[in-house]
């Protein structure tokens, strides 16, 4: 565990996190600010500070969008002691049922299969589906706001959708870590994915067991739940691991979960850290694979330009975590128009479970300025290789009466494959 | 605090703007000195109105107020030394109200981020030259408070040189104008020029008018390499004198050249006094070559040993990545930086640099120097041991001596930073007891009851 008081003394004050800060663009006060976390932390690490309601709000806000590591001079891991303080919130006040629920399910992905099932069976007698965008949005629910857009369940999961293992002609073998949204959500992806490797001629392996990275938990403090997924995972991942090119993911946040934060989260278990050190140079964001490791470009100018425009998003577990961002705008700009917003690399304002939840208001303000963002390039789509900037994107351009539609780069490359 | 006043305060700018809990109180107590005073409570102000009243009601009831901005200062300008209100204009106050095309002026509130409204009128075409090293994070009232410098001041000069009017609150709640947004203007006191660099001690500064001037399409950097510090001063003052005014002329001496070169191997001349990087601008390439062709015959002249021109944005990037990078890199010399912003007349600085060299060896203490040379402007950091009491006390007193011979050289103790907290100690060194009384007779003309930022500036 990270003492507090020693990144908190290690920071110079210098206030270059802070214009960066997602949050404290939405809440203009010292308190809800890199800065001004680090120093509570501090605080809160020398007794001077109590951990209570108040104090779990402010932790709370964060979105961890890492823009002030990015900056910070003496790089400081402000997300990494964020992390580790809603650990101890977890501690002291619990989860909220429904955060328990949604942990358990995560787990348990037998469980979660089942409900999936049921929830797509029944979800239209509580939500209008919005089927262009693979959301919903709610007919009256006493605790959500109503108006909201969230996913929409698919029918059949993606990876009960498919074999083991698909054939395409053994040019390679990529494995596919599909994560939890393009799971049960979001199936198109995978489906797409599937098409580009088949055009590809590389065999896909389905990772099957898979289990949910850990990202929902570790941002929300729940350290057990994340030492087990990652220890499950980095186990199982390392069953076959060198028998594979690679394992691609078209998700960012899952993808620098496993590659990045997993070392990250086992600082203090060196055998641990040694191994998740050793499976994430075998990571990489989907796009990121194809366009250095494959001939898709070469492939994709083949093919005819097409006259929707696309502009793109950037993730920040893509851009920031793992530095890709010019991978997907040069695969995209083989075949559409590209747009670019004004300011891509600025965070959705997704931030996590909490954010979604009690935090939502922070989170639809920071929306805001993004799905204006978006309207103003006049492009047809948005576009961004991660499902939690989907989700928080979609709801913040349908509460802006936005008309841009959302897809994942990958949709959009074998859209673009399939119509030639 | 007292409950009643907390009352006050949050029936006035409703409770989501007044706050007393421990964790604001924390937030609130520091700036970029890393020294701590926390205040009694933290209001955010949402106009001029509401900083009118608080004000009032303050200096009814004898309730001390800093006003604060970014918190980035080097002096403890922004903390609250004896406790009281903290005014934050971070939250509310921040917008940018105008930019008139026509007279070349920007009209903004305190909050507004440097950066902010250099972006947004550069995106005319226009140009907001004043440039401190904190342009991403610090406010424009700060700035104004602080009288902020910055890399382009050789040329362009600094924050005073750019603010046509204010409008400010006097701590009894009244309102007031300074300036106009005209070139000329004679009629009465220069209160804006009072209120400038005052650090927060007489007014609340509510609205900002600033000068804009029209952007030069274009610039290019070089970088000289000398065998001694003097030399490279010396080469500072004759390029001046030769007719070109650079944009930005930043000096590294070897102690920086030498830390920068550890952390980040970038292949800088380890065995070299010290470089110099400088910037043109202009309207034309063969504008920017006149004037380098003029330094670069200065310097040669002044025994630089290698001068080199940028030939992309990549290579201006790369001959300023030592300059942007010293401030950190110099704490391989020690782990607390006692850092100054001495000010000399620019023909000075070779005696300066000199003088500055004979302490350090005096005291058997390490003393990197860097900064804007082309404005006499040399930040020197007295480098000890922060853990070491003995060390820290050397140190203090060597930064004594060293604005000792500042002020003998006909120099300021602080050319940028302000006075504030840190620098107070000194102000006797600079200022004799007759202008000292005369500050103290301006700080109650506009607060006989000492309630604006007391304790500042040696007052």
């Amino acid at each position: 565990m990270f003492k507090f008081n020693v990144t908190s003394d290690a920071c110079v004050k210098c206030g270059k996190c802070i214009p960066v800060c997602t949050i404290h663009k939405v809440n203009r006060d010292e308190v809800t600010s890199p800065r001004g976390f680090l120093d509570l932390l501090g605080a809160y690490q020398r007794g001077e500070l109590e951990l209570d309601k108040n104090a779990k709000n402010i932790f709370e806000s964060c979105f961890l969008c890492t823009n002030c590591v990015d900056v910070c001079p003496n790089d400081l891991p402000v997300d990494m002691l964020i992390e580790q303080a809603r650990n101890d919130i977890r501690k002291k006040f619990g989860l909220a049922w429904y955060k328990k629920l949604a942990f358990f399910l995560l787990r348990n992905r037998n469980i979660m299969d089942v409900l999936a099932r049921f929830g797509y069976m029944f979800q239209t007698c509580g939500f209008k589906m919005v089927e262009k965008q693979s959301s919903m949005y709610l007919r009256n629910f006493p605790i959500i706001k109503m108006d909201r857009l969230f996913p929409s369940l698919a029918k059949k999961t993606f990876l009960n959708s498919h074999p083991d293992v698909i054939y395409n002609g053994g040019k390679g073998k990529v494995g596919i870590f599909i994560g939890c949204l393009a799971n049960y959500m979001y199936t198109d992806i995978g489906k797409s994915l599937l098409e580009i490797l088949k055009v590809l001629e590389i065999d896909a392996y389905l990772i099957k067991q898979q289990k949910c990275c850990g990202a929902p938990q570790y941002f929300t403090g729940d350290f057990d739940s994340v030492d087990y997924l990652a220890k499950f995972n980095i186990e199982y991942i390392e069953g076959f691991v060198n028998e594979l090119d690679a394992i691609i993911i078209p998700e960012a946040t899952c993808s620098a979960m496993i590659k990045a934060d997993y070392v990250h989260f086992f600082h203090d278990q060196p055998e641990w850290q040694a191994r998740a050190k050793a499976i994430a140079p075998h990571i990489f964001m989907a796009t990121e694979y194809l366009e250095k490791k494959t001939n898709l470009a070469e492939i994709l100018a083949s093919k005819s330009r097409r006259s929707e425009t696309i502009t793109y998003h950037d993730p920040c577990h893509a851009r920031k975590m793992q530095g890709v961002w010019k991978e997907p705008r040069n695969l995209l700009s083989k075949n559409y128009a590209m747009i670019e917003m004004s300011d891509p690399n600025r965070c959705c304002g997704f931030g996590g479970v909490t954010m979604q939840t009690g935090n939502y208001r922070f989170a639809k303000a920071a929306g805001l300025p993004k799905a204006a963002m978006i309207k103003e390039t006049g492009a047809e789509y948005v576009s961004a290789e991660c499902s939690a900037c989907r989700m928080q994107l979609s709801d913040a351009m349908h509460g802006q009466k936005v008309d841009v539609v959302f897809k994942n780069p990958i949709e959009l490359i074998a859209k673009a494959l399939r119509e030639g | 605090m007292e409950i009643k006043y907390i009352n006050y305060f949050k029936n006035l700018l409703g409770s989501e703007n007044v706050y007393d809990d421990k964790a604001h109180l924390i937030a609130y107590c520091y700036d970029a000195t890393r020294t701590r005073y926390e205040p009694d409570a933290v209001l955010f102000p949402r106009d001029e109105s509401d900083v009118s009243e608080i004000l009032k009601y303050c200096n009814e009831h004898r309730i001390i107020i800093t006003p604060r901005g970014a918190g980035s200062g080097f002096t403890g300008g922004a903390l609250p030394a004896n406790g009281g209100i903290i005014l934050a204009f971070e939250k509310h106050m921040n917008k940018i109200l105008e930019i008139d095309m026509e007279n070349l002026v920007a009209v903004v509130q305190p909050g507004v981020i440097n950066m902010h409204l250099q972006r947004t009128v550069e995106a005319q075409g226009l140009f907001y030259p004043p440039d401190p090293a904190s342009e991403e994070y610090s406010t424009l009232g700060g700035n104004v408070s602080e009288n902020a410098g910055g890399m382009r001041a050789a040329k362009y000069g600094i924050t005073k040189d750019y603010v046509m009017a204010l409008r400010a609150v006097l701590p009894n709640g009244e309102i007031i104008r300074a300036g106009k947004r005209t070139i000329k203007d004679v009629a009465g006191y220069n209160i804006a020029g009072i209120i400038i660099a005052s650090e927060g001690t007489l007014a609340c500064i509510t609205e900002i008018t600033l000068k804009l001037i029209a952007k030069p399409k274009m610039s290019q950097t070089a970088m000289g390499i000398f065998p001694s510090v003097e030399e490279a001063m010396n080469a500072v003052y004759k390029t001046m004198a030769a007719g070109v005014t650079p944009v930005a002329m930043e000096f590294l001496d070897n102690l920086s050249i030498n830390a920068v070169e550890q952390k980040f191997n970038k292949g800088l001349p380890k065995d070299a006094g010290a470089i110099l990087i400088t910037d043109v601008d202009g309207n034309t390439q063969d504008e920017l070559t006149q004037q380098l062709d003029i330094i670069e015959h200065a310097f040669l002249e002044n025994g630089c040993s290698g001068f080199k021109r940028a030939g992309s944005v990549e290579e201006s990037k790369n001959l300023w990545f030592a300059r942007r990078n010293a401030s950190q890199s110099i704490t391989i010399y020690g782990s607390k930086k006692l850092n100054e912003d001495i000010t000399v007349p620019r023909s000075k600085l070779p005696a300066l640099l000199k003088a500055i060299g004979e302490v350090s060896k005096k005291y058997n203490v390490t003393v990197p120097c860097f900064g804007h040379t082309g404005d006499g402007n040399v930040h020197t950091n007295v480098m000890v041991d922060g853990s070491d009491p003995k060390q820290l006390e050397i140190g203090h007193v060597a930064i004594e001596e060293i604005f000792k011979a500042t002020v003998a050289l006909g120099g300021t103790l602080s050319g940028e930073h302000g006075i504030g907290l840190s620098k107070a100690p000194f102000m006797h060194l600079a200022f004799s007891e007759g202008e000292m009384e005369l500050f103290r007779s301006i700080k109650k003309a506009f607060d006989p009851n000492n309630i604006l930022n007391p304790a500042k500036m040696g007052l």
